[in-house]
């Protein structure tokens, strides 16, 4: 019969534990929960006070523990170890369940206390029964966690672009629809789309719409492109106000593809990439969903809506923000009841990395990426060129009259402050500038809320191959609210306090609860990597027992065996968190290397239980 | 988001330090910003301190990089959010922060030859030299602020005169989130807004006038002398109760009873202006929006750079809570702790131009300072 684990440290305290002269016996348990730290604020309009949970405080654990021994000399030497258990500066305990269903969940103890058990007031049960029983009180970190990491490996890329189409939305032929029948036209995929749901609030109603569709296909091995993205756009309801795009999701052979990357392309236009392995993929399933609001009763009509499906294409290059595979984009899953924390690594096996920044932030059902130039609209002549990260550059103008524009979408912008950053270089030279941002909603034609910040003045040399990385400042985003579903624009002008500043790329990174940026200057050389100034990889870690603070390394090699502490390299170092759910990442990169593997390992946190890992039971 | 670098060496801005974060795990992280109207003993804004605590067994040393007067950069990401320095040796496992404004009590405000000058930007230019760890925007005034002869005025600090500067103009100073003296004037339009919901502020009466009365100068003899005085009055028939107070206007020189009436309203003016606050507000996220309705971050509400905030209702000099009516004020403190409300204090009085008059007609022109 399977029975129950306890561990502390090097002392295994379960029943089936074989340990030489000493017995431990567990009298006890008391498990403790995590400590709410709520923040009050007095309300003097409503009942009661606004509360809000911001983070959890320690937990306390407890065991009565004795020792059985055959002499006192035995118990003191098991006490002696017991007691330098205690005195660790960082341990573990470890509990495991007893019926070999559930998984081990880990608590990092943060300091352990010792008590000889004496509740009966005059005790002599040790010189009676050779028995000495303790109390150890624990103080560990509020949630418990997996025994073992989730590790989501890094996307490879292959060396020259190839792609299988699935459909570039020109013929319908082979597509069905358990709703009706698919139709092509305006290439696009039409499949009907149906009403699902209507849920009511004070002010009106939300009607949901789904639509999906199949096609046969011909033993297609996606092995070699495994990443199959898809295009959804919304249609204007007949009546309402529209949401984007909700969600989408694919079904290769009835199996439920994973997530890998999910973009606003405009405000009627998301792009979902999946991945697949499948080597002999005889059939294909998409859908998405989408919303739309009523103002009115429950019992006003419902609008029509339609979602059409473009360009299902699969890829052997992993989903980016550009072209230039120096805007890496990822979602993963992450698993657990609690925050955990990620454990990051950005590599690219013979190119080095340049200035890197990486940025997650929980996926708050947004789209929206910090990549700014595909929003432009106006602005100077682009300039195609293979050393920038968006695939292109122009000459900033100096003034607001003339500057480069931008129109994103407001909807695509999760509410909060932003980090504003510029990647910009000399025309030819070194030149000394400040590059200025403003923001403002157009409601209308007319912007709303405008808020402007400058940057420090920057010296800048010769933007190729040299381009600088310059971080603006802050920003309230959007700078006039609107509802969701709203078709407004911010608009964003970007300027210059000099001629000659080339600019690349615009990030603008949502800076809420849960995300994290990490900037890090890893050194770029074209010929390789040169231990010391050009790196091609970079490790962020999670404290361990052994290492208590945060760490982050760069180097060249996988084992990072030449790797060294990279404090010095880096302009902001973030502590990335990762929410249970869906996360989004965002590396930039401005080195040679493209397409930079991003790895993403993460031990999940659980309030008392940890549940099995797939990578347990593989 | 937030990330704490020391021990960063200066050179027209922080240059390479440590990550707190990698060299010990740290909390208990509490911010506190003020900006503080200038007056002859008192002024500048920025950063005022930071503290916080960290995991450092008994028996091991803290890190070389947090010694006195070790840089302290406060960052979002790479961007700046305010730049100080270790003010006191850390003793057990709490390190405390100044401000880089605090500097200013540390510079005299001397000129390269070291004569004292009551030129802010040969003083602010002497001071860098000397080791000054501010940043020279490059716009500072160039002109002497004392009518008499340098040689006469005695050694000041260079955070007096920039205090006596402001206090004369009716400006403000402070040092901006990226170590930048900036010399500006009172923010006119809000950024933030409070949510309605909030309790208003409490106010007090202290500061309140029904009426001023001023004394002033009525007549010169030949020498320029004062020879005749005279009276000048401004009353706020609307008050809620009656205060009088009085003001003494000889400093200004002769006065004509119109223009003494007009300082006398603009006094007035800037008192019923006064809500005599007597607390600040605490908020939690989403009390405090910008006037476009997006909470910002706790970070982006520093009292660093001149703002004001919106309150939607507020409790006036006699107590009641003006429904319907908002009031603007200045933002004049800010402190955040770790697990806490954010709190906000406000700068005791919301200028308006008429205040400034004021402020410039009773300040004196002539530096006696120390």
């Amino acid at each position: 019969m399977a029975s129950y684990g306890l561990r502390f440290g090097d002392l295994d305290w379960s029943p089936q534990a074989i340990n030489d002269d000493v017995e431990w016996r567990v009298y006890g348990l008391k498990r403790g929960k995590p400590v709410p730290v709520a923040r009050v604020a007095e309300s003097m309009f409503r009942d009661g006070a606004d509360e809000s949970v911001d983070r959890y405080d320690n937990r306390d654990q407890q065991v009565i523990v004795g020792i059985r021994g055959s002499d006192s000399q035995v118990r003191a030497e098991a006490e002696t170890a017991l007691a330098l258990e205690c005195q660790k500066r960082r341990n573990e305990l470890a509990w495991t369940p007893e019926d070999g269903y559930g998984a081990t969940t880990v608590f990092e103890v943060l300091w352990a206390d010792l008590e000889f058990d004496e509740s009966g007031d005059w005790d002599l049960a040790e010189l009676r029964q050779c028995e000495a029983v303790y109390i150890v009180t624990f103080r560990v970190r509020p949630f418990g966690m997996s025994e073992s990491e989730v590790v989501d490996e890094a996307l490879t890329a292959g060396a020259s672009p190839v792609t299988y189409t699935v459909s570039d939305g020109s013929s319908a032929t082979g597509w069905s629809s358990p709703d009706g029948s698919v139709s092509a036209s305006g290439g696009v995929l039409r499949p009907p789309t149906v009403w699902l749901s209507r849920v009511g609030d004070p002010i009106g109603q939300r009607d949901t719409y789904r639509a999906l569709m199949s096609s046969a296909l011909s033993s297609v091995d996606f092995s070699a492109t495994p990443y199959v993205s898809m295009d959804v756009t919304r249609g204007t309801p007949s009546s309402g106000t529209p949401t984007a795009v909700l969600s989408g999701s694919m079904l290769v052979d009835g199996v439920q593809l994973s997530l890998i990357s999910s973009q606003s392309l405009s405000a009627i236009t998301s792009r979902y990439t999946y991945r697949c392995d499948d080597p002999s993929a005889t059939s294909i399933t998409v859908a998405a969903t989408t919303a739309v609001y009523s103002v009115g009763k429950s019992s006003i009509p419902k609008p029509s809506q339609s979602l059409v499906f473009d360009n299902i294409v699969a890829s052997n290059q992993p989903p980016g923000a550009s072209s230039t595979g120096r805007e890496t984009l990822r979602v993963l899953t992450i698993r657990g009841s609690a925050r955990t924390e990620g454990r990051l690594q950005v590599m690219h096996e013979t190119d080095t990395l340049g200035d890197v920044a990486i940025y997650s932030r929980p996926g708050l059902g947004v789209g929206g990426t910090p990549d700014m130039k595909r929003w432009r609209v106006s602005g100077g002549t682009m300039t195609p060129n293979t050393s920038t990260a968006s695939g292109s550059f122009e000459t900033l103008t100096v003034g607001e009259g003339t500057a480069t524009v931008f129109h994103v979408p407001a909807d695509s912008l999760p509410r909060g402050g932003y980090l504003a950053y510029a990647r910009v270089g000399s025309a030819s030279g070194t030149i000394s500038r400040s590059v200025s941002l403003s923001a403002a909603t157009l409601v209308g034609s007319t912007p709303y809320g405008k808020q402007t910040i400058t940057s420090d003045v920057r010296s800048l040399v010769t933007s190729i191959p040299s381009w600088t990385l310059v971080p603006i400042g802050e920003l309230v985003l959007p700078p006039t609210d609107v509802p969701d579903g709203s078709t407004a624009n911010v608009e964003l002008k970007l300027w210059a306090s000099g001629s000659d500043t080339q600019f690349d790329e615009l990030l603008l990174f949502y800076a809420g609860e849960g995300s994290a940026l990490t900037i890090v200057r890893a050194g770029n050389n074209n010929s390789g990597p040169v231990l010391g100034s050009a790196h091609n990889r970079l490790f962020l870690d999670t404290p361990t027992l052994d290492r208590p603070e945060h760490a982050i390394w760069v180097g060249t090699t996988a084992d990072r065996s030449d790797a060294f502490f990279a404090g010095e390299l880096t302009d902001g170092w973030g502590v990335h968190p990762l929410e249970a759910g869906e996360a989004m990442f965002f590396v930039f990169n401005g080195g040679k290397a493209t397409n930079p593997g991003l790895t993403v390992a993460h031990r999940p946190h659980w309030w008392l239980n940890a549940q099995v890992l797939d990578e347990d039971s593989a | 988001m937030i990330g704490i670098r020391v021990g960063a060496s200066w050179s027209a801005g922080p240059v390479g330090g440590q990550w707190l974060h990698g060299l010990r795990n740290y909390g208990e992280l509490e911010v506190t910003t003020s900006l503080e109207r200038c007056t002859d003993s008192s002024g500048g804004g920025g950063l005022l301190s930071m503290s916080w605590t960290m995991d450092t067994p008994a028996g091991v040393s803290l890190p070389p990089a947090l010694r006195l007067d070790s840089l302290v950069e406060m960052r979002a990401g790479s961007v700046l959010l305010g730049v100080g320095y270790i003010a006191e040796t850390p003793r057990g496992n709490s390190v405390t922060v100044n401000g880089l404004r605090r500097l200013g009590e540390n510079f005299l405000a001397v000129d390269s030859t070291g004569v004292p000058t009551t030129n802010i930007r040969t003083a602010v230019t002497e001071a860098i030299v000397n080791g000054l760890r501010w940043r020279n925007p490059g716009d500072l005034p160039n002109s002497a602020l004392s009518a008499l002869s340098e040689e006469m005025v005695r050694y000041n600090t260079l955070s007096a005169l920039l205090n006596k500067y402001c206090a004369i103009t009716g400006q403000l100073w402070w040092i901006d989130r990226r170590g930048y003296l900036r010399i500006g004037s009172y923010p006119t339009t809000p950024k933030w807004m409070l949510a309605p919901s909030l309790p208003s502020m409490e106010s007090a009466d202290e500061d309140f006038a029904s009426a001023v009365f001023v004394r002033r100068v009525d007549g010169l003899n030949a020498d320029g002398e004062p020879n005749a005085w005279g009276g000048a009055s401004a009353t706020d028939p609307t008050a809620p109760f009656i205060r009088q107070t009085s003001m003494d206007l000889e400093q200004l020189g002769y006065l004509d009873a119109p223009t003494a009436t007009a300082h006398a309203q603009a006094i007035l003016d800037a008192n019923r202006a006064r809500s005599g606050f007597t607390e600040g507000v605490s908020v939690i996220r989403g009390q405090l929006q910008t006037l476009g309705g997006v909470a910002p971050e706790w970070w982006q509400v520093f009292a660093v750079d001149p703002t004001m905030v919106r309150t939607p209702n507020w409790v006036n000099s006699s107590g009641s809570v003006q429904i319907g009516r908002r009031k603007d004020w200045v933002l004049g403190g800010t402190r955040w702790k770790q697990g806490e409300l954010l709190q906000l204090t406000p700068l005791g009085m919301v200028p308006r131009k008429v205040a400034s008059i004021t402020q410039a007609a009773t300040g004196k022109p002539e530096l006696v300072f120390q």
